[in-house]
Order: structure tokens, then sequence, then C-alpha cells
């Protein structure tokens, strides 16, 4: 848990796959990939529910030296999606 | 949209649909490389992604391109799926700004029900400000 909102990055297999698609390709390590948006989301939870234009709130972050963006989305009070992420 | 793959292929080469059409020329609308892009999307061929089945598709160049071959996104918008869901979907061209990937991304996950109304589908501006989109006009 991450404050009032747990962050996920996607809900099933398929969607763990696709969110880190490019991470994977660019040889990052998942788990820093993980640790590195989740410091840079926590500070803006919890999001609110539902989401402002329908559209995610978007983070930038630099892990190994590579500068990644992220959507963000509230699912519910409880948690948070994030995908797309990928290279700037 | 059916549950994709776990296997994580991509799938069949296929025409792209008219509602997908729809939606990436009203992307390509506000951008600069509409002229450039446009023609292109009559004739290419695309494939779902294996996204879980919420509506990624990536374009097809004549050949196979990794995701290291990833240029930059050219556009965003948002809709509320058939369920209330709302809908991320960005376009992308490659390094050499030929259609990459329209990339879909449901709130909550769950596979798409059906590719929205033309008019129900926001362009999303950010002026490269992160967090929130500001208010849309």
């Amino acid at each position: 848990m991450t404050g009032a909102q747990e962050i996920v990055f996607g809900c099933n297999p398929n969607q763990v796959y696709h969110a880190f698609r490019y991470t994977d390709a660019f040889g990052l390590d998942r788990h820093d990939v993980i640790e590195t948006i989740i410091e840079d989301l926590r500070p803006n939870l919890p999001l609110p529910v539902p989401p402002m234009n329908n559209a995610p709130f978007v983070g930038r972050v630099i892990v190994n030296g590579i500068l990644l963006s992220y959507h963000a989305y509230p699912v519910s009070e409880a948690l948070v999606n994030v995908g797309s992420i990928t290279r700037l | 949209m059916s549950e994709a793959s776990p296997d994580y292929k991509l799938g069949s080469l296929r025409e792209l649909r008219d509602e997908e059409l729809a939606i990436i020329k009203k992307m390509l609308s506000g951008t600069s490389l509409r002229e450039k892009i446009e023609p292109q999307i009559y004739e290419m061929r695309v494939q779902d992604m294996p996204d879980g089945g919420m509506g990624s598709i990536k374009f097809y160049s004549g050949r196979p391109r990794s995701e290291l071959e990833y240029g930059k996104q050219i556009a965003e918008a948002a809709f509320k799926d058939a369920d209330g869901i709302p809908v991320s979907a960005t376009l992308s061209v490659d390094e050499a700004g030929y259609l990459f990937e329209l990339d879909i991304f449901k709130a909550d996950g769950s596979p798409l029900v059906r590719y929205p109304d033309i008019h129900d589908f926001k362009i999303v501006k950010r002026g490269g400000k992160l967090g929130y989109a500001p208010p849309q006009s």
C-alpha cells in the first residue's frame, strides 16, 4: 500500500507485460522502474476519482539515465493503475 | 474485444478498422505530422498488441520493429468506455517518423468494450506539463 491508494502496474499478466515492454527492451530492471515511479507518484496521491477530463496523471522519471514517461489512472479511492511507460 | 493471448505475441496482420481509422485521423488532425502521416494510414496494416484486450495496436511497416525503434508520442486523447471507465489513447511514431503504436490504456485494465463515438473522443493537450492535463477548450 502507498498512502491511501495502492499502486499497481497492470491488473493481469498481459497488462504487466504491456506496461513494461519498453523498459524491458531497454534492459531496465522492473524493480528499479517500479520503485522510481512509486517514489515520484507517491507525493501526488491520492489521485482524484474520476480523473479530470478522463485523462491519466502523467509523470516523468529517470531510471539508469533513461528518461521515462508514465501514465497513472486512479481506479478507485484505493487503487492506482500505472501503464504506458515509454521513453522520452 | 477479447482477452489477448497470454503468450505476449502480436496478433495477425490486418487492416485498420473504421473506428480505429476515425480516431487516428482525429489524433493526427492537430499535429504537424498530419500531412506526412495521414496518407500512410489507408495502406497500413496493424497487429493487435497483447495488452489484455484494451485495444492497443502496432503499425506494421513491412518488417517487425522492436520497442527500441520507438520515436515519440505525437498525440494523446481520452474517452469513457461504454462501461463508464476512463480510457487513454496515445499515438506514437518511430525514429523515422512513421506510425508506430496506438496505445490504449483503460484505467482499470479491463478489456475495451467499444471504440468511442468520435465526438466523445477528446484530444488532450498538456503543453508539456506533468500531472493532470489542464482543462481542455
